[in-house]
């Protein structure tokens, strides 16, 4: 099955067949055969940068969208990261020598008094998978360790809060913020968060789902799809 | 009215490798996993490596407890005052305990932290759903042993759970607030097994699980 990845110019030293053997590896979960086919592109001195970004990442957007869509549940999600995971581990010894950046720098947690972490978890997973540097600070973090991510080269915190009791700190850590002049964006989401919740916050974007804080990490950096 | 024989506070430890396996056979059957079971291949043997592993991992470190106390209550208007501290508004607990009805407040923990599990998983963060989903069943099935457990005491007494239920699955606040739930745990006194609960409604540790059962005599 022909994607729509973009063709690489013979430097991911795979085939079209195999580039796209190697998306559909990833969809459907199939880590051993990820693995081979990086592998084999890392062996033949493929550009494992494009290789992950035309091949590889679109391959999990897939996966976010088709669980967005209802298609599969989350432990299909969980196992297509697995295997996106296999391919990754080879690949970031080679771009960290290199002067390759990840898409953005992105800091995660619950806020303060929010012990839940499924969600925020899913979104660690998923932001991986699209290329970002994360960083999860936890459960129950403070304004100030979001402040901090900031000081550390976060681009984007990501906050998350599960109940209506502790929402409200979104709010405070988003004013903690503008007062110690931080200038990451802030996406905000959760099971009680809304889009008009965000607005009102002031949050930069807002994310229904896993897949949907990535898209929404791009918005606010200014990244299309 | 025939008396109940009440126990007296009292904390019970229950065999924690029943409650993963009845856990475990709930969850593959959740669509959730039985979906991805389904499709064969690569994808289901990860899935059932995963609840293997999850299992093991819970099974290791889970200490399954129960507590069971009586509760005072007495009817007041449409609803019922509990303890002396409480007034839970409920029409069909009214009936319930001027019918001769006995009430009584159960916690069920797991008695361990999140945080030993993710580092027990190897920081896996897809282990550690599997995990999380897991122990959340265990935490079921422990409540339904506790449940079973009084109700073979009681041969023909008809028992009937109340949630205390302080969020709704789209975190939505409901009538028990964390002040109230505070207060139902306080009846608990030494019986308790260690849990805890934040200012902002969350169970320490987050696998416990607090409720109410009404208990009729037969006939």
């Amino acid at each position: 099955m022909m994607h729509a990845h973009a063709t690489l110019m013979g430097a991911a030293m795979l085939t079209e067949e195999e580039m796209d053997e190697l998306f559909d590896a990833i969809c459907d979960g199939d880590r051993d055969t990820v693995i081979a086919l990086v592998t084999k592109a890392r062996d033949g001195g493929g550009d494992l940068g494009r290789l992950l970004s035309d091949t590889m990442i679109p391959a999990m957007a897939e996966v976010g969208d088709r669980f967005s869509a209802g298609e599969i549940f989350v432990p299909e999600m969980l196992v297509a990261a697995r295997a996106m995971q296999g391919g990754i581990d080879i690949i970031e010894p080679i771009l960290a020598g290199s002067d390759h950046e990840p898409v953005a720098r992105v800091s995660i947690g619950s806020v303060k008094g929010d012990l839940h972490d499924i969600g925020k978890n899913l979104v660690v997973m998923m932001l991986k998978g699209a290329g970002f540097e994360v960083e999860d600070l936890g459960v129950d973090v403070a304004d100030e360790a979001f402040a901090a991510a900031c000081d550390r080269g976060a681009d984007v915190v990501c906050l998350s809060a599960l109940l209506t009791t502790t929402k409200p700190q979104m709010f405070k850590v988003i004013n903690h913020l503008k007062a110690e002049g931080k200038t990451a964006k802030v996406v905000i989401g959760g099971a009680v968060i809304t889009q008009d919740y965000a607005d009102r916050i002031g949050a930069d974007a807002f994310g229904e789902d896993a897949p949907g804080a990535v898209k929404a990490v791009k918005r606010a950096l200014g990244m299309g799809n | 009215m025939d008396a109940l024989p009440l126990p007296a506070p009292v904390c019970t430890p229950y065999p924690v490798r029943d409650l993963v396996e009845t856990a475990r056979a709930r969850i593959a059957r959740q669509a959730q996993y039985a979906a991805l079971i389904a499709k064969g291949g690569s994808r289901a043997a990860v899935a059932r490596d995963w609840l293997e592993q999850a299992a093991a991992c819970v099974a290791s470190l889970a200490r399954p407890q129960a507590a069971r106390v009586p509760l005072a209550a007495r009817v007041s208007g449409d609803g019922v005052v509990i303890e002396e501290k409480l007034f839970f508004g409920d029409r069909r607990l009214v009936a319930d305990l001027a019918a001769g009805g006995r009430l009584f407040a159960c916690l069920s923990t797991l008695a361990y932290d999140q945080a030993q599990a993710f580092d027990r998983l190897g920081r896996d963060y897809a282990l550690f759903h599997v995990q999380t989903d897991l122990a959340r069943e265990t935490l079921f099935a422990l409540a339904r042993a506790a449940d079973r457990y009084e109700c073979g005491r009681l041969p023909g007494w008809r028992i009937r759970r109340i949630p205390v239920q302080m969020h709704d699955l789209r975190g939505r606040a409901h009538v028990w607030d964390s002040a109230k739930v505070q207060s139902l745990l306080g009846a608990f006194e030494g019986a308790n097994p260690g849990v805890g609960l934040t200012d902002t409604g969350f169970f320490q540790p987050l696998h416990s699980l607090l409720g109410m059962t009404l208990m009729r005599a037969p006939g």
